[in-house]
């Protein structure tokens, strides 16, 4: 698929040397946390501030390009409804300012976002989900060859954002909509993105499906950050041609890892074990298997987590709800897993 | 019944002022009953409203042009960075003048004409207005402007559509609070070089001891500020509808 937007060494007060390419129709997520200039990426695109490198949409450069050419539509964190106009009116706002029909677009947005009963209302007479809604009905109204939304849903209920993002998602497959998407949520990223970008300081440290983000995270600080999987700090202790032995730090526990061209025996490194990958059993299996006792039971939404201590050492297990009633009332289980699990992060 | 609680201290004081009158009978002290009839015959005789109506002219002209420019100008020192950093500093020297120190210079310059009064309200209501108008529309959150031309506003458009909308509620301010001060300014100036109006019948009645007409423009004075400013607010409240 061809790339909608594309940023070549984007550098500014924040941003360091950016490199990224969305593809047309792509619901593209930038995650990060506060400061780490997912907000400047957006501004850089809508032309708001100033950058050196190149930024290119559906093949143009954006260079001197001003903001009102730009084909942009921008969901502010605010959202930036204009408060002296009417719902019906902030919605047309863009259509009549670039003098196109718009009674008939407004109708179907006020039509698909369910909007008509609110539609003469100002915006001080709306509710936070309502006003998500007019924002996205008029930066849509426009038509624009891309979306970009700034922390839509951080200021509401978890009800409302979660209705908000269903809508989201809906709205963007039905119209394939290239949508840049910032936040600092990483469950939002994970529900809404086709790839996600995780920012830090400036950089972008990895890019990715869900999967590969929130599975295999690329470096300690997005582990850190998306707190989705156990990172084992330790040692290369033995090497042999396919596998080597790694000793966890603090404990006595030593595991088996497939080997890697670039891993050098007697040198510290970190592993990350994601929990989906880790098998709990009433008989040991697999390459490495433990026996562990059950601290912790965390319901989720299909599954639970469970967290075993080894040793004096934790790990987080993720096991099937169904799984529940066989671990209730047991102290002890096996945590099992294959040599292929772990993975080396930088 | 809200609204008439504050009936009660003006009727309270209505009577005092009519009793502490009819006890100390003296010219220099008139009570409220003697202050109204000498109103309704300065009516009748045409000499209260000769006098109001030249007042209401010079505040009215002067107010408005200055009204007028101090809108356009706020709004280009607001909305240009650089006009603004060429004549703030100008117009910060000027402003903290008081209106009426200007007489002398003007009293000089134009001569004691029609136009001198006009000029001193001119003067009152420019910079306060122009003041708040560059204040209002520098408060503009400038994220809405970056919307607007997001959705394909041009930037004189995005000023007409958008800013000026928004800085609304403080341009509006300014005009309420400068209709009651061009009142205030107008019957000082009359009093001291103008010789028509309802502040220089306040200083020929002085002249006279005529207490009773001075305290008839006094309260005409007061109504007039209170109507001025009264209906400004109700102008701010139906125009800005939208914030309540």
């Amino acid at each position: 698929m061809a790339n909608m937007i594309q940023i070549k060494n984007l550098s500014n007060f924040i941003l360091n040397n950016i490199n990224l390419s969305v593809k047309k129709g792509e619901l593209f997520v930038l995650l990060g946390p506060n400061g780490a200039g997912k907000t400047t990426i957006l501004n850089a695109i809508a032309g708001i501030c100033n950058y050196t490198g190149t930024i290119t949409i559906d093949g143009k450069p954006m260079e001197g390009v001003p903001m009102e050419t730009r084909d942009i539509g921008y969901v502010f964190q605010g959202l930036l409804l204009f408060p002296h106009l009417t719902v019906y009116e902030n919605i047309a706002f863009g259509l009549k300012m670039r003098k196109k029909p718009y009674a008939k677009k407004v109708e179907e947005l006020l039509h698909l976002f369910n909007l008509q009963k609110l539609s003469k209302r100002y915006p001080t007479h709306l509710s936070g989900g309502e006003k998500q809604k007019v924002a996205l009905a008029r930066a849509l109204a426009i038509e624009p060859k891309i979306i970009l939304m700034d922390e839509p849903f951080n200021k509401l209920d978890p009800t409302t954002a979660s209705y908000m993002r269903d809508e989201l998602k809906q709205i963007q497959e039905n119209t394939s909509i290239t949508t840049l998407f910032v936040t600092h949520n990483q469950f939002e990223a994970k529900l809404l993105a086709n790839r996600i970008a995780v920012f830090h300081n400036g950089n972008i440290e990895q890019i990715g499906t869900p999967t590969e983000i929130f599975h295999y995270p690329k470096t300690k600080f997005i582990a850190d950050f998306i707190r989705a999987t156990n990172i084992l700090n330790g040692y290369v202790r033995k090497i042999n041609s396919d596998k080597f032995e790694f000793n966890i730090e603090n404990s006595n526990l030593s595991i088996t890892v497939k080997n890697q061209p670039f891993i050098e025996g007697g040198k510290n490194i970190q592993l990350s074990l994601p929990p989906e990958n880790i098998t709990l059993s009433l008989t040991p299996e697999k390459d490495n298997h433990f026996l562990g006792f059950i601290e912790n039971i965390k319901f989720l939404n299909n599954k639970a987590e469970v967290e075993v201590n080894m040793e004096g050492f934790k790990l987080k297990a993720f096991a099937p709800i169904e799984y529940i009633s066989f671990l209730t009332g047991r102290n002890s289980v096996w945590v099992c897993f294959s040599k292929e699990t772990p993975y080396y992060i930088q | 019944m809200k609204k008439l609680l504050g009936l009660i201290p003006i009727i309270i004081f209505i009577l005092l002022w009519e009793i502490s009158a009819k006890i100390n009978s003296n010219n220099l002290f008139p009570s409220f009953t003697e202050v109204i009839k000498e109103g309704f015959f300065l009516i009748k005789s045409g000499v209260l409203i000769e006098n109001f109506l030249a007042s209401l002219y010079r505040a009215l002209i002067g107010y408005a042009l200055g009204a007028i420019m101090g809108i356009i100008v706020g709004t280009i020192i607001g909305y240009n960075k650089y006009i603004d950093s060429t004549l703030n500093p100008i117009i910060s020297i000027i402003y903290p003048i008081p209106a009426l120190g200007w007489l002398p210079i003007l009293m000089l310059w134009i001569g004691i004409n029609e136009i001198l009064p006009i000029a001193i309200i001119f003067i009152c209501s420019f910079f306060p207005i122009c003041y708040n108008t560059s204040y209002g529309i520098k408060n503009v959150d400038k994220n809405y402007i970056y919307v607007a031309q997001l959705l394909g506003t041009s930037k004189f458009k995005t000023l007409i559509k958008v800013v000026l909308p928004l800085a609304l509620g403080n341009i509006l301010v300014g005009l309420r609070l400068e209709a009651g001060m061009a009142w205030r300014v107008i019957i000082a100036a009359e009093m001291i070089a103008i010789p028509t109006g309802i502040g220089a019948l306040m200083m020929r009645s002085e002249s006279l001891l005529r207490m009773d007409v001075i305290m008839v423009c006094l309260l005409v004075f007061s109504i007039m500020t209170f109507l001025s400013e009264k209906s400004l607010l109700y102008l701010e409240k139906k125009v800005i509808k939208w914030q309540t």
